[in-house]
């Protein structure tokens, strides 16, 4: 689709700058503890793993194991109680936690525990997150309700993540369309007519013209479903009609030199309302223009009239639509699906699937799925990690996760959900509960419950790769220089 | 049943031989809906609407359906926490009064005899219903019948009261119904949370001392307590881990035959569902849609809607991919629910007698001429308005004269719209025109529709859909068969 275009080049890109050495996301010894009046709670235990650029990674566990957690983490969003107490996240390129020894500190006090944030370097730690958080990477949240603003017409909070990230793109979309002329579009109109664009075409043909801007305008009309071919070719050779006044013109010009900031000279014009309307209100315009191709992109029904609805009138199948819409605004490298589809029935949690897998081929972006329930992994990811309480137990390839698993935890788990089709008299249950975070047993935190448990488990287990993708925490199957330990 | 799991054919036999521990028929659940306005219209929220079921002794019935589909409403119908707007539900039934009951309902709604004794068969019904329905019992019958009944909620944490100990939770129903002295009370209390997997060292405990698991445990041994006949779940494990789902379905299996139990399992989880019970119902929209053996069901669903549902369900498994049949639009608004079958809209095989509202077929059927889709449709004069004339016509009129041949054509593009998918455009039946120099007037007439009723297909099984209605519907003959 005409979104997914830059960003299927942008990936390939990112993939030739990163080498098979660079992936996309790298997960260091990343350790989290969250600090409370009962203890210190070591939440993430030396998670390590690797993400690489356009494919799934799921992470599936029981409530608490600090699947969300990671996820928090990596978008540096751990809530205030928490700190990563050490480990590093890299994300394209960059050093997510460079600085993360003076971001807190925490003092032991006998047996009391307490956390003290330095609030200068997490607001520096704010600024520089910004530019990536949202725009590089971008998370849908498990209850839609709860993320979307109540107060605010979904138009204008999809919009407002595109004013905050993308006011180039915008400033593009506009500039593209004063500058194209009739006579330049009636080669793109035939060649749509007889059927023979293509989205490749269509881009060589814009290049060409020099008006790239247009790509993705033309493409979402060409590739709307309810008007016909007339309807279609009438939309397209009036584009050139929305034109913008020459000041507008200028402001644009200058906007998209000055990266996005509002140049001096017209600061103080941009605070008259009346001048304000015709230079801003026209980005304004756009981004809503953007945020109904977007909610079209996700197959919402009545897009147009649902840009001026509120969240609560909307169903929960809708909202999520809307959630994906605003994460995939920004066409970010890495999109944190934070258990998307729990509070959905099976029948709209197919078709929210579904959409993340046709967004996923057409955009490439990467995808970080979090679901307890493995059947939804098992449905869109290419590669699971198993995650029990705090650690990182287990990484596979999908088939290789349910052909032989090889931790304990992961064989139990797949035992302790009724097989489909297949009736058991009684099924298979991993004895006891839990443990408690604050003080987790010595060695491997799963060995109170683990039928295999020997006396080696006591120490920490070492992190055994099986094969390229198979990794392993267990004592089970040897040793290793690696070792996770309290 | 769930215990003789090998088999199909020995459960049958061993279900079909047992009695009908509970049934309801013609149940109906309006919920009012404010307004705010003095003069406005009732409006009612059609939760259940039309549901008939029976659970046999020992039998674990499935009930599935999306969020809002009245699963959880019939449940607590049963239980008499709510009053039906109509309808009746018996409990161990006398066999041959439930025939003679069933078949009045059936000469009074579906197929009534031309004898005019339809008053006298209204009154025999409201007897029937008085003396031994359970919307009707009085304070001593209700006692009574709340000894039978139970339920076990989805949440642990708020169905347990946090400021009791555990074994006060399970010893309150004991209490309430006088079972017998205070040590007598603890001492079942005690022996209950036993069978239910609960160490003695926890009876001392409050709630929150308790994991999900444990406290669900809880939950069952008080739903226990006074040796019910019927036990509601609804819902037990969504609120639990996976590895906890496990164990506590383990325990309800294991209960179930020890006390000689029976189940309505309330879930969307079909997984869970299939694995517990030995009969499912399907519901759609506060309409049971499908009804039949668990396995029958899930290796040959017959309704749409269970063949959409099932294909929709993940299956924790790398290699089994199925073809999946993603559902378009949303579930209904159950306050004016569509007409006929209430899944048409959403239905991928829908066809004429549905149940296409005007409404329905007018939007896609101006659309189509204004799509732009069809070149030949250019010529047609504007459409000034348009109106729906009756329930099953409506008019568009339009400022010019129709050229001839354009009906024709119009007829084309219909078809061709049809292929493509546009199902409410089916339910044409046919076009006129009216029409002279200045104005022209089309009037287009639909179908006219039928409501499905569930109808008995196959042995123990049946389902509510045109596609398979060959014989008359009969809710006797649904039951009385499936009893044998």
């Amino acid at each position: 689709m005409g979104l997914g275009m830059h960003l299927t080049q942008e990936a390939e890109l990112s993939i030739e700058q990163s080498s098979p050495s660079e992936p996309l996301l790298r997960v260091d010894n990343l350790r989290v503890s969250f600090v409370t009046r009962a203890g210190k709670i070591q939440a993430l235990n030396d998670i390590s793993f690797e993400m690489r650029a356009g494919e799934t990674f799921g992470f599936v566990g029981e409530t608490g194991c600090g699947k969300s957690q990671t996820a928090l983490a990596v978008m540096r969003l751990t809530p205030e109680a928490g700190v990563i107490e050490r480990g590093e996240i890299w994300f394209a390129g960059t050093n997510l936690t460079s600085n993360i020894s003076q971001e807190f500190k925490i003092i032991q006090h006998k047996n009391n525990v307490k956390l003290k944030r330095n609030k200068t370097a997490l607001k520096r730690l704010d600024q520089k997150i910004n530019e990536i958080r949202g725009k590089d990477m971008s998370m849908i949240f498990q209850e839609p309700m709860t993320s979307l603003n109540p107060v605010y017409t979904v138009g204008r909070q999809l919009s407002e993540t595109l004013l905050r990230h993308s006011v180039d793109l915008l400033v593009d979309r506009i500039l593209a369309r004063s500058d194209v002329t009739k006579e330049k579009l009636d080669g793109i109109i035939n060649a749509a007519t007889r059927g023979e664009l293509t989205q490749q075409k269509l881009h060589e043909m814009l290049q060409n013209a020099g008006c790239e801007g247009l790509e993705d305008q033309i493409w979402f009309i060409l590739s709307r479903k309810d008007i016909g071919v007339v309807q279609k070719n009438r939309r397209i050779s009036s584009l050139p009609e929305r034109k913008v006044k020459p000041l507008t013109t200028r402001f644009l010009v200058q906007l998209k030199k000055a990266n996005g900031k509002i140049p001096i000279l017209f600061v103080i014009l941009n605070k008259l309302p009346i001048v304000r309307k015709s230079l801003w209100g026209v980005i304004e315009k756009e981004a809503l223009d953007v945020s109904y191709e977007l909610l079209s992109l996700v197959n919402m029904p009545n897009a147009e009239s649902v840009l001026r609805q509120y969240p609560h009138e909307l169903s929960g199948g809708m909202r999520q639509r809307v959630m994906i819409a605003m994460a995939i605004a920004t066409r970010p490298k890495l999109v944190i699906a934070d258990e998307p589809t729990s509070a959905l029935d099976v029948t709209v949690q197919a078709q929210i699937l579904e959409l993340l897998r046709e967004l996923k081929r057409s955009f490439n972006s990467a995808i970080l799925f979090i679901s307890h329930d493995i059947g939804v992994i098992s449905e869109i990811c290419d590669r699971v990690g198993v995650m029990y309480a705090g650690n990182l137990v287990e990484v596979a390839r999908l088939d290789q996760l349910f052909a032989d698993p090889k931790h304990p935890y992961t064989q139990g788990l797949l035992a302790s959900i009724p097989k489909y089709g297949e009736k058991r008299e009684l099924l298979q249950t991993i004895e006891g509960a839990v443990p408690n975070l604050i003080d987790p047993p010595k060695g491997c935190r799963f060995r109170t419950r683990c039928p295999r448990a020997f006396e080696k488990c006591s120490l920490g287990p070492p992190w055994l790769q099986i094969d390229k993708d198979h990794g392993v925490l267990c004592w089970l199957y040897g040793d290793s220089e690696k070792h996770v330990d309290q | 049943m769930a215990c003789c799991v090998g088999s199909t054919e020995t459960a049958r036999n061993m279900s079909t031989s047992e009695e009908i521990l509970i049934q309801g028929s013609g149940l109906k659940v309006y919920f009012p809906v404010k307004t705010g306005k003095l003069f406005a219209r009732a409006l009612y929220v059609h939760a259940v609407d039309d549901v008939n079921f029976f659970i046999k002794k020992g039998e674990v019935v499935g009930l599935v359906g999306e969020s809002g589909c009245g699963k959880t409403t019939l449940g607590r119908l049963i239980l008499r926490l709510i009053k039906p707007t109509n309808g009746a539900i018996f409990l161990e039934p006398d066999r041959d009064l439930m025939k003679r009951y069933l078949q009045l309902l059936n000469d009074l709604e579906h197929n009534p005899p031309r004898d005019g004794k339809q008053d006298e068969r209204l009154q025999e019904t409201k007897t029937i219903e008085k003396a031994h329905s359970i919307f009707k019992f009085g304070h001593k019958e209700m006692r009574k019948y709340r000894r039978n009944t139970h339920i076990v909620f989805q949440d642990p944490n708020s169905s347990l009261d946090p400021r009791m100990l555990i074994k006060d939770i399970v010893a309150e129903p004991l209490k309430a119904h006088h079972y017998g002295s205070k040590t007598e009370i603890y001492e079942r209390a005690a022996a209950l949370l036993a069978a239910c997997g609960l160490e003695a060292q926890y009876i001392n405990r409050f709630p929150h001392e308790l994991s999900g698991g444990q406290r669900q445990r809880v939950a069952v041994a008080r739903a226990l307590a006074m040796s019910p006949k019927l036990v509601i779940l609804d819902e037990p494990t969504s609120a639990l881990d996976v590895s906890v789902q496990a164990q506590v379905l383990n325990l309800l299996k294991k209960l179930k035959k020890e006390f000689n139990l029976s189940f309505l399992f309330i879930s969307h989880h079909l997984i869970v569902v299939r694995y517990m019970s030995d009969r499912i119902m399907v519901m759609y929209a506060g309409q049971v849609v499908e009804d039949g053996e668990t396995e029958e069901v899930f290796t040959n669903p017959l309704h749409p809607y269970t063949k959409a549902l099932l294909s929709a369900v993940p299956i924790p498994d790398a290699k089994t991919k199925r073809e999946r049949i993603i559902l378009e639009g949303e579930v209904p608004n159950l306050i004016e629910p569509p007409r006929g079958c209430r899944f048409h809209p959403r239905c991928p095989a829908a066809f004429e007698t549905c149940g296409w509202s005007t409404r329905e077929v007018k939007d896609s059927f101006t659309s189509t001429l204004l799509s732009g889709r069809y070149p030949t449709l250019s010529k047609l004069p504007a459409i000034e308005n348009e109106v729906e004339t009756s329930d099953l016509t409506f008019q568009v009129k339009m400022s010019g004269n129709l050229p001839p041949n354009e009906l024709a054509e119009i007829e084309k593009a219909i078809e061709t719209e049809v292929a493509r998918g546009n199902r409410a455009l089916k339910a044409i039946k046919e076009i006129k025109v009216d029409g002279s120099q200045v104005s022209s007037t089309l009037t287009v007439t639909l179908h006219a529709f039928k409501t499905p009723t569930l109808t008995l297909v196959k042995d123990h099984h049946s389902v509510a859909c045109h596609l398979y209605a060959q014989q008359e519907p009969q809710i006797m003959n649904l039951i009385t068969s499936n009893t044998a």
